[in-house]
């Protein structure tokens, strides 16, 4: 069946572990589609590199979406395409119907798993997690309209300002703010 | 069906400058960029022949269609307000049946039942939007091996819909590079008394030795060459569209070009069926006008 083949074909571009059982043992790693042989028999023949090369790709294509939202994130945090291409290959997404740019939804998709990891990363800046929900935060609500809020420990939005004119606060006081973003303005007070 | 003319791929830094003019003959639009902004679309639909480029159908994808739906209640007012001449995506799939999104366009295999389904879509496209509509062929990154060849699959959706092509020359020039066959001898088997719209852009060389359809370069030689060979186009060909996203820089160099390509259409439309042009004779074509 037609939607089977998909199915299978699909998963086997946006998930790396389906990929990987796929390069060890085709036949074994197609079991769980329903297949008809000449569907597995196509599946089977797409060279493997090709597959890992367009799967990349893919994962490239939707980090250059989300990588024009992150301009500050990325002068603090400049290996933040390697930790979301390392979680985007193991994190296929689902589809959406919204108003978000695709950068703008990969960003929300992206935001619990990125924030943690850079929290959790002693030799990132202690803001960069902070300041990359920012962005994407307010990238979203401009792009939809819709209010969405952020509870920071540091002053967040001073510390943005900072890093557009190329200044990185290298030990930043802990002020703790709430965050506000709207279509046309963030707003923000003390927590 | 007239020609009318070549234009540019709509990126929202020009926006302004568009506004401002002169701009391209057409203006070819992905209508994601205002669905929260229609007010942005009527302005420009005021000053330019807009043509739709939509990249969400996923227009091969099986299922039930749901998302389809959606997708199509967006469309369907920004389509009212700019009348445009023409709506394409692609051949192509961007997401599983049961929802699995791929965020990219991806080769589809060319069975018997993926025709009926594309069949079935096309004209249920072309009922809800009431726009004629072109699919075009991707870059593809391999091919699925047991299904029919892309022209064939073309030919056969267009004889049984009426559909247009949309030809994108770099995609076919670079798939032809990747796979290692002659581009020119290719698009000749193609249904090219459909092409609706051409997309010239250019693409880069990676670093594992493929090439790439980035639309980050001025668009190559051999892609404006590939006109010349869509003699069969001359009655159907509404549009050329240049197509840029990356380095994009301002809006007067890509109109440049989109005229460059309108200059090489008027000499190859009308004079020059079945040549075979080199990078030579493409400046050839434009000396002589």
């Amino acid at each position: 069946m037609l939607a089977a083949f998909q199915e299978a074909f699909v998963s086997l571009a946006a998930d790396a572990r389906l990929r990987r059982r796929f390069a060890a043992d085709p036949r074994a790693a197609l079991l769980p589609f329903a297949l008809a042989a000449p569907e597995r028999a196509a599946l089977c023949a797409i060279p493997v590199e090709r597959l890992e090369r367009f799967a990349r790709a893919l994962v490239s294509k939707r980090w250059g979406e989300l990588a024009r939202l992150l301009p500050l994130t990325l002068r603090v945090s400049p290996g933040l395409a390697r930790r979301y291409r390392a979680w985007a290959l193991e994190c296929p997404a689902p589809a959406r119907d919204g108003l978000l740019s695709p950068g703008a939804a990969e960003g929300l998709r992206a935001l619990p798993a990125l924030h943690a990891s850079l929290v959790n990363d002693p030799r990132e800046a202690c803001y960069a997690a902070d300041l990359f929900a920012f962005e994407v935060l307010g990238a979203a609500s401009r792009g939809d309209g819709e209010p969405r809020g952020l509870h920071s420990r540091f002053a967040l939005v001073a510390i943005a300002e900072d890093v557009r004119r190329g200044l990185l606060p290298v030990d930043p006081e802990l002020r703790a703010t709430e965050l506000g973003f709207e279509r046309d303005r963030v707003r923000w007070r003390p927590a | 069906m007239t020609f009318l003319g070549a234009g540019i791929g709509y990126r929202r830094s020009h926006h302004a400058a568009l506004l401002a003019g002169p701009g391209p003959s057409v203006l070819e639009i992905v209508p994601d960029h205002f669905f929260a902004d229609p007010a942005g679309l009527e302005e420009l639909a005021d000053r330019y022949t807009i043509v739709f480029h939509d990249v969400g159908l996923s227009i091969a994808s099986a299922g039930d269609g749901a998302l389809v739906q959606a997708r199509l209640a967006r469309l369907a007012p920004l389509v009212r307000l700019a009348r445009p001449v023409l709506f394409s995506d692609h051949l192509a799939l961007t997401r599983s049946p049961a929802g699995i999104d791929l965020g990219h366009l991806a080769p589809i295999w060319r069975s018997e039942e993926q025709l009926d389904l594309v069949v079935e879509r096309v004209r249920a496209l072309e009922d809800a939007l009431g726009v004629p509509l072109a699919l075009e062929n991707i870059a593809a990154p391999f091919e699925i091996p047991g299904g029919m060849s892309e022209p064939e699959f073309f030919a056969r959706l267009v004889q049984r819909t009426g559909c247009g092509l949309l030809l994108d020359a770099t995609n076919l020039l670079l798939t032809a590079r990747n796979q290692g066959y002659d581009a020119r001898r290719r698009v000749r088997e193609y249904p090219l008394e459909a092409v609706r719209q051409v997309h010239l852009a250019g693409g880069l060389l990676d670093a594992e030795g493929f090439w790439v359809d980035s639309h980050s370069e001025p668009v190559e030689e051999e892609s404006f060459a590939l006109l010349a060979e869509l003699g069969r186009s001359r009655q159907s060909l509404l549009s050329i569209v240049i197509e840029r996203d990356e380095q994009l820089g301002e809006l007067a160099p890509l109109v440049a070009e989109a005229e460059r390509a309108a200059r090489l259409w008027a000499t190859y439309g009308s004079e020059a069926r079945g040549r075979q042009p080199s990078s030579a004779s493409v400046r050839s074509a434009e000396e002589a006008r």
